[in-house]
């Protein structure tokens, strides 16, 4: 029997924009079973980031319910949902979105340091994270310095350095060369051996085919 | 057509309010002077009184620093028998009368009216046994110090007079002052200076000195303003640099584009102030060419600094460029493509 | 909340050069409005100090008639010269219907050993001296920036130590408690100094109201017991003289003045000095009335030049404070996308405004205060704007962040609306 690890139920999701209200998703279910590697395909603006944020608790939606086990994350405070997302996931933007005001092992710490860990536990899980993704050496230098591909394993470990219940990844694969692609992928793949629950966004259909669940979001977000 | 951002709102609030900034302190400083000058009898506060000066030929006595001689007739009245300055006092009435040959007077409202009426329209005032036709009344239309005042131009005194008179330098600085003191000394030993005493509101409210310290504060604001502003509009349109680069852009024509749009703002930021400052009656022609200056100084300013800013970009890439060519690579002549 | 720490520290480090500006903008901000606070300072002390002296007032000069030296020496001689002029001086001292202002310009030599007054190193210098009696310090109001004012035990005999006050521009060469020997109307004292007085402290004398103390040794009118020696006698002649010729200060109005001439009659029934006269019938006015015009103008021109500059600052600070933090808010989101709560944030915002307007305001005052030019009240007032600066920014970069969609921001590489 497999187990739900996170549930919606009628999600929507409406935005202000200048011509008027825009719909992005509208009243969506989707079940995302534990240990799971889960896609979310749709065309672009279709709101697959913004269902990505909602199930990593970075947004709310403006209805239904987000079931994390039987705790709805849309109605626990800023403190619990900051709990739940320092806690339980991790997350890769689509951008990556690497500091620059810091070197890659302060970024990859960034995570562990809100966590409240301390320094000897940083260093050690840091070290542990950037072995197993090959970019020890990397750990000293500054971000802007890095390759693409280089920074996308950088926001790969910063995310995977807490061992989170559940990864959250946008487009992962989005402007990445074939080899790093298949890096990627081998690396989720991994994790997933490893019991992490896998949510990305993708509209690759070389991604998808390897997802254990597929969900399409059309347009108006249904 | 391109779309307006909202964040260039903020570039133009910012101009605009640091105008209007710099045009209040032009007009507090055009006050600030005039009641210095109608609180101390119409002296700056910088007066030198010399005394034993009978000797001192004062065609030789230099015109690099803008100073008014007059020689003391009462403590109320003062002949003026040298100025370097283009100065004019204000004025209530009439003209203040500078080069004019002859002789003439201005006087103090509170003189004005003990003084025989104008016959065909011009009134005379009879002093050291001479007539002077009095061409102004110097003072506001509030009670002033200068409303006993009398300002003698083109009077003759015999020279025995001039060897127990009292003369008042009146220098704008007080380097000026020093100058005039040193140069005097050093070509006439027999003369006494000292220093006048300084009253009215440039005394009693310390204006000079404070005066001095806020422009020095205003100029330290008015850069760091023009700096910051400029640097977030820089960073702002970064992204935009970079695209017209790809594009094939050469960095000149993209600084070319950045400084007119430096000009465009800061031309829009004086129209509005000082249209506004003209129209609504605050501000008179000489002070709008005043607002001018102003205004090319804070253009030339946002001007250099968006240079440095992307020169500070150029030295970048010419340190790859460096980079690469100690690395071995040849520089393509533009033809060869 | 090392976290915090840690994190506002990266951010300075990272932006060096445009928070360096940004803490010297808002320092030069303080130290303007800490400028202009005491420029208002000054002009509000001259025009309250001429208003409180000259505002619906009338001042008379009293003078005694012996112009013809026969007749004063006539009255010299007789026996009970001393004691008429006392009791005529005692008697406009008590006055009811008007105050009476002893004020004397007798200059006194100082036997300058240590050559401190002047810089050629004289042994005996004449120095310009002021004498008042207690009722002109009073109505004057001289304010002693070092040391202390004339207390009244200060005008009672103490033998030849004569407590002085000094003027500003002695305030270099001496310090209080020195004792320089002098001589006064040819009698050997020791002047005390007790105290320095404020730079350009004012007072009215000889149709002068604008008669500046800065270069005066300020000397008081003792009442001196009964001399010992006939020198005694004739040095407290000479000074009670000089005492009983000053100015009579009165409200303005005709029944005031017939008041104060019918006293005077009385003074002189009851003392048996008749020889007076008055000089003048408020001669001040006009020109008191000039001064005070310009200087409330001119306070007036102060005051908005200051609201001017602090709104426009206000505006130009506050514009870059927020165009700085919507700056922030992007890396804000990245680090509230790794677990920091909004609250953290809400603090790291709070922290780094505080950090950039206590550091500016710590070095503003520090500026202030070399070029002395503060006080409490501009204390005060700094620690206001700074407050006020602080809960203002803090608030709308709080509010930004409470309300903005955190992810949104991230994904908008450009505002476009």
């Amino acid at each position: 029997m497999k187990d739900i690890i996170l549930e919606t139920k009628k999600l929507c999701k409406r935005f202000k924009r200048p011509g008027g209200t825009q719909t992005v998703l509208n009243k969506v279910n989707l079940q995302i079973y534990r240990g799971e590697m889960t896609a979310i395909r749709g065309k672009s603006g279709n709101g697959k980031s913004t269902l990505l944020n909602i199930l990593a608790a970075t947004m709310r939606a403006d209805s239904g319910k987000v079931l994390y086990g039987d705790i709805d994350l849309q109605r626990l405070s800023n403190a619990g949902r900051a709990r739940y997302r320092r806690e339980k996931i991790g997350y890769i933007p689509q951008n990556l979105y690497l500091l620059d005001d810091r070197n890659v092992f302060m970024n990859i710490a960034l995570p562990l340091q809100y966590a409240g860990e301390k320094k000897e536990n940083i260093r050690k899980k840091v070290e542990e994270a950037a072995e197993w993704l090959d970019i020890v050496s990397l750990l000293g230098k500054a971000p802007q310095t890095l390759s693409r591909g280089e920074k996308q394993r950088v926001a790969i470990c910063r995310s995977v350095v807490k061992i989170p219940e559940i990864l959250f990844a946008d487009e992962p694969t989005g402007s990445l060369d074939e080899e790093n692609e298949q890096l990627v992928l081998e690396m989720f793949q991994s994790l997933k051996i490893q019991g992490t629950t896998i949510v990305l966004t993708t509209h690759d259909d070389s991604v998808s085919q390897i997802c254990d669940e597929v969900y399409h979001i059309g347009s108006f977000g249904r | 057509m391109r779309a307006t951002r909202r964040s260039v709102v903020f570039y133009f609030l910012i101009n605009i309010v640091l105008y209007i900034l710099l045009t209040g302190f032009l007009l507090y400083f055009e006050k600030q002077t005039e009641y210095d000058l109608l609180s101390n009898q119409l002296y700056y506060d910088n007066i030198l009184l010399i005394y034993n000066g009978g000797n001192i030929d004062w065609a030789d006595a230099g015109d690099s620093e803008e100073y008014r001689v007059y020689v003391e007739v009462s403590q109320n009245c003062r002949a003026l028998i040298k100025d370097t300055s283009k100065w004019t006092p204000p004025m209530l009435t009439g003209y203040y009368p500078g080069e004019e040959t002859g002789a003439a007077a201005v006087i103090g409202q509170n003189v004005e009216k003990s003084i025989y009426p104008a016959v065909n329209g011009v009134q005379w005032i009879r002093l050291i046994g001479q007539e002077f036709r009095v061409t102004g009344v110097v003072g506001a239309e509030y009670a002033t110090s200068c409303d006993d005042l009398i300002l003698l131009f083109g009077a003759q005194f015999e020279e025995s007079d001039l060897d127990h008179m009292i003369y008042i330098v009146d220098a704008k600085t007080q380097t000026g002052a020093q100058k005039i003191a040193g140069s005097l000394t050093a070509g006439y030993p027999e003369i006494q200076i000292q220093p006048g005493a300084i009253r009215g509101t440039a005394r009693l409210t310390k204006s000079s000195y404070f005066y001095r310290l806020l422009m020095i504060e205003l100029l330290f604001i008015t850069v760091f303003s023009v700096y910051i502003s400029g640097r977030f509009r820089h960073e702002k349109y970064d992204m935009n640099y970079k695209v017209y680069q790809i594009c094939g852009l050469p960095l000149i024509f993209i600084l070319i584009r950045a400084e007119l749009e430096v000009l465009v703002i800061n031309s829009i930021s004086l129209s509005v102030v000082s249209g506004a400052g003209y129209f609504g009656g605050l501000l008179t022609r000489s002070q709008l060419e005043n607002v001018m200056r102003i205004s090319i100084g804070i253009t030339t300013l946002s001007a250099i600094l968006e240079a440095g800013f992307f020169g500070h970009q150029l030295r970048k890439l010419n340190a790859c460029d460096r980079r690469l060519r100690r690395c071995g690579a040849k520089k393509i002549r533009s033809e060869r493509l | 909340m090392k976290v915090i720490m840690r994190e506002v520290l990266l951010y300075y480090r990272s932006h060096k050069v445009e928070n360096i500006v940004f803490v010297c903008q808002i320092t030069v901000f303080f130290i303007l409005m800490g400028t202009f606070f005491a420029f208002t300072g000054e002009a509000h002390y001259g025009k309250s100090n001429i208003e409180r002296t000259y505002k619906d007032k009338a001042i008379y000069q009293l003078i005694d008639g012996y112009y013809d030296p026969d007749a004063f020496t006539a009255f010299r001689s007789e026996p009970n010269a001393l004691n008429i002029l006392k009791n005529y001086y005692h008697a406009l001292m008590n006055a009811e219907s008007f105050q009476y202002l002893a004020m004397f310009d007798q200059s006194i030599t100082i036997n300058d050993v240590n050559g401190a007054a002047d810089s050629d190193g004289g042994q005996l210098k004449e120095a310009e001296a002021f004498q008042m009696n207690e009722q002109a310090c009073q109505y004057f109001e001289l304010n002693v920036i070092e040391g202390r004012a004339f207390q009244q035990g200060d005008f009672d005999d103490n033998g030849n130590v004569m407590p002085v006050l000094m003027g500003s521009s002695y305030m270099n060469a001496f310090e209080v408690g020195d004792r320089l020997p002098a001589t006064y109307y040819q009698k050997e004292v020791e002047l005390e100094i007790i105290g320095f007085l404020r730079e350009n402290t004012m007072i009215y004398y000889n149709g002068n109201y604008e008669f500046y103390l800065d270069q005066y040794i300020i000397l008081p009118y003792i009442h001196y017991d009964a001399p010992q020696t006939e020198s005694d006698e004739s040095f407290q002649e000479i000074v009670y003289f000089a005492m009983i010729n000053g100015y009579i200060s009165i409200s303005s109005g005709d029944a005031h003045t017939q008041d104060m001439m019918a006293e005077m009659e009385a003074i002189a029934e009851k003392t048996g000095f008749y020889n007076y006269v008055f000089i003048g019938s408020n001669p001040n006015l006009q020109q008191y009335r000039g001064l005070i015009n310009i200087l409330n103008k001119n306070y007036d021109l102060i005051l908005s030049l200051l609201i001017l500059s602090f709104l426009v600052n206000m505006v130009t600070l506050g514009v870059q404070a927020y165009m700085m933090q919507q700056r922030r808010l992007r890396m804000m989101a990245i680090h509230y996308l790794n677990g920091a709560t909004l609250q953290s944030l809400m603090k790291q915002i709070v922290m780094e405004v505080l950090l950039v307007i206590g550091l500016a305001a710590f070095l503003g005052w520090n500026v202030l205060v070399r070029l002395k030019i503060s006080n409490i009240v501009i204390l005060l007032i700094f620690l206001m704007i700074a407050v006020t600066f602080m809960i203002g920014i803090s608030l709308i970069s709080i509010c930004k962040l409470k309300n903005a969609e955190l992810m949104l921001t991230l994904n908008q590489e450009d505002d476009l609306q």
